[in-house]
């Protein structure tokens, strides 16, 4: 209700004294919508090139282009993509990598962003900046020695050597993330709580973490979509095609002098729609989150 | 909502290891692959399996697993760029592939052979007489020495197949311009070109991003082979005697790769295109000539809606064209005598054939099982030049980070922000600094 109540004062304050509220839009709020569904047409352009040509013919597709409108429906180059990947399988492997990281990560980051943003930590700071360069350093420089750890623990070509590198790899910039907003959280929350003799397990559980509660949604979403695009750590790590990821399924399909766009496409859109599920679920939570923030 | 208690967070996180541990329990075999016995053999390779050379493997599986029938036989599939990042981590640990496809050159297959991860296959090739079905060019690159530099020492890679750069034209378009018979040297191919910008088309459909645009540098190397000789293309390839790139065919082809940009017959804006943007304009009409491998045949084939045919470069004394990827035994590999096995299997005749058969331009394939004559034309012309020892190579391959080297200069030259000298002079410089041993 408050956010409608907002509108329409900016309405009124608007300098056009022959408008009223009934009549609809000001010209500013035409330019504005405008200005929204063109940005709006910008994000989805790429999604509807790969919807354009994911189900066109290859001879259709080359005689006419991408940006050409279908001269008839195919399917053929789903066919094509899941008769040449295992997509059920590279699809698993995604799945259980991803929801894994996801839940582990966060976690992980709330833990030890605890201390770091809350208690008193000596060189707390210093602590912060040494995770924030392992997220900004290349996974070049780090795969020799996650190669050699995998294969020291017996978990090289099973998802769970991808599962322990990326929950620490997000949870270190998770703890950075979280360590940062609970820094801003007013102490006298804390103090209250603790004068009312709860223990530091109690203050994580129930003052911090419904205060975070957004933050760490926010958090799930990224290191779910981060980790199920991931692409250089899973290759090296997983060579076995039974434990492939699906962008690693999706780059058999290039080669080195020939690559087939529609069958790219559709396993583009194949590959993509699981993330778009994943936000637009966590999206309506994520809201109800900010809004429950709000009321209080 | 209430606070999550303690007590459901625990709940929460035993849940989570418990259908870990059902996780694993319940995938027992991507726990044993870790520890491959002998009663497995894994093939690595990143051949499309409808290409003509990923059809002929697919029979090669069949033919292998009828003679080693108590052998699990495990095909692996990757991508070119997948296992060329990774190719130096996978095959320097303890599970490795028992053979795996390579890319030839000595940034790849070179530096793969020279740091000890490859197994010598001398004695494989004696056994077997390898070296009686890849021969001259073909065999150029299976070779590697102590430095990695390819062109003699030992074998350690087979190719199956060749491959070999030509222009794909639009008969129509040709015919439209005036132009009756097929060029027959670069002169006549100009004056072909300029018939047909007059009729208002674009002779040759060309790509050059820094991003898989290939074809300008096919062009530009395309230029440079007409007029070289065998030792010019050699003394660059093999790093034998110094190149002097202002001078001879290195000065002359590129002077004329940028009249050519200069006169308008490969198009403008290629900053941005890819060689499938190249691709789909010669196939939408948009232009008279597609300058490719025959890697595109099959496409060509199928999509083209226009009447179109194929010549090499006219009058040129060499041309572009290498062998395909190879196959090589990792040093690590368990299953040494299987993999040479495998080898065998696909230079056999069955496979072989059934590759020329589709258009894989086979190395040790009989050109009378090929019945389609298009595909017969393409062989026979492959074949020739095989025999006449023409094939001047692709132009990346002497020194690591070549190919990025020249892409950018490539999309330099096409957007008129640098002259064929300046050019020139920092090919020098890179092509020295690369090869200084």
């Amino acid at each position: 209700m408050s956010t409608t109540q907002t509108r329409q004062t900016t309405v009124n304050l608007t300098p056009n004294p022959q408008r009223t509220r009934a009549q609809g839009r000001t010209p500013s709020e035409w330019v504005l919508l405008a200005v929204a569904v063109i940005a709006g047409a910008a994000i989805f352009a790429p999604f509807g090139l790969i919807i354009l040509n994911a189900f066109k013919s290859t001879q259709d597709y080359s005689s006419h282009g991408p940006l050409s409108w279908p001269t008839s429906l195919s399917i053929d180059a789903f066919i094509n993509y899941l008769g040449r990947v295992n997509f059920g399988q590279a699809f698993w492997n995604s799945l259980i990598i991803s929801l894994f990281v996801a839940a582990i990560a966060v976690v992980l980051s709330l833990m030890s962003a605890y201390p770091l943003g809350i208690g008193r930590v000596k060189a707390n700071g210093s602590v912060l900046a040494v995770l924030l360069v392992a997220t900004m350093l290349p996974h070049e420089a780090l795969i020799y020695p996650l190669f050699y750890g995998a294969q020291a623990t017996g978990t090289f070509n099973t998802v769970w050597s991808v599962i322990i590198v990326f929950s620490v790899l997000q949870a270190a910039y998770g703890t950075y993330l979280l360590a940062s907003v609970m820094g801003a959280i007013p102490k006298e929350l804390i103090e209250a709580a603790q004068l009312d003799g709860a223990t530091r397990w109690q203050i994580l559980w129930r003052i911090l973490v419904p205060i975070l509660r957004p933050s760490l949604a926010v958090l799930v979403v990224f290191f779910f979509i981060w980790t199920w695009n991931e692409f250089y750590i899973p290759v090296v790590l997983l060579s076995d095609q039974s434990s492939q990821t699906v962008p690693i399924a999706l780059a058999t399909l290039r080669g080195q002098h020939n690559i087939d766009i529609t069958v790219l496409n559709a396993g583009s859109l194949l590959s993509l729609l699981p993330t778009l599920v994943f936000f637009l679920l966590f999206q309506r939570t994520l809201v109800r989150g900010v809004a429950a923030g709000a009321v209080k | 909502m209430r606070a999550i208690s303690r007590r459901q967070v625990l709940a929460g996180l035993g849940a989570l290891s418990v259908s870990a541990l059902a996780l694993t329990a319940c995938n027992p075999s991507s726990q044993q692959s870790g520890s491959s016995g002998s009663g497995t053999f894994k093939i690595l390779q990143y051949e499309d399996p409808t290409t003509p050379q990923g059809q002929g493997w697919q029979k090669a599986v069949e033919l292998f697993k009828a003679k080693h029938p108590d052998v699990n036989v495990d095909v692996q599939q990757t991508s070119f760029d997948a296992f060329r990042q990774n190719a130096k981590i996978l095959l320097s640990g303890n599970d490795v592939p028992d053979v795996v496809e390579f890319n030839k050159g000595n940034a790849d297959g070179g530096q793969l052979a020279s740091q000890g991860l490859l197994e010598s296959l001398n004695d494989a090739v004696a056994k077997f007489g390898w070296d009686k079905k890849v021969t001259g060019s073909m065999a150029a690159f299976a070779k590697y020495d102590q430095d990695g530099k390819a062109g003699s020492g030992d074998w350690y890679g087979i190719p199956n197949v060749g491959e070999y750069v030509y222009f794909y034209y639009n008969k129509a378009k040709f015919a439209k311009a005036g132009i009756t018979e097929t060029p027959k040297d670069l002169a006549s191919f100009e004056t072909a070109m300029d018939k047909l910008k007059a009729a208002g088309e674009l002779p040759i459909s060309s790509s050059a991003s820094t991003s898989q645009g290939f074809n300008q540098m096919w062009v530009w190397y395309s230029l440079i082979s007409a007029q070289a000789s065998r030792k010019e293309i050699d003394d660059f390839m093999f790093i034998k005697d110094k190149t002097d790139f202002h001078s001879g065919a290195w000065k002359s082809g590129t002077e004329r790769f940028q009249q050519w940009i200069d006169k308008g017959y490969v198009g403008d804006q290629l900053g941005g295109l890819s060689f499938e943007q190249a691709t789909v304009n010669f196939l939408s009409e948009k232009a008279a000539m597609l300058p490719w491998n025959n890697g595109m045949f099959a496409r060509i084939r199928k999509d083209a809606s226009f009447d179109w045919g194929f010549f090499i470069m006219p009058g040129a004394k060499l041309s572009m064209g290498s062998s395909g990827h190879l196959w090589g035994v990792p040093a690590k590999s368990k299953n040494k005598e299987l993999a040479y096995d495998w080898i065998e299997t696909t230079l056999s005749p069955e496979v072989q054939n059934l590759i020329g058969q589709k258009g894989g331009l086979p190395l040790a394939g009989d050109i009378n099982a090929i019945s389609d004559p298009l595909t017969k034309e393409l062989t026979e012309k492959f074949n020739d030049v095989v025999k006449a020892d023409t094939l001047s190579f692709y132009p990346d391959y002497p020194v690591p980070g070549f190919l990025d080297f020249i892409q950018n200069h490539m999309q330099a030259m096409s957007n008129k922000n640098e002259t064929a000298s300046q050019y020139l002079d920092a090919l020098q410089t890179f092509y020295d600094k690369g090869t200084k041993s």
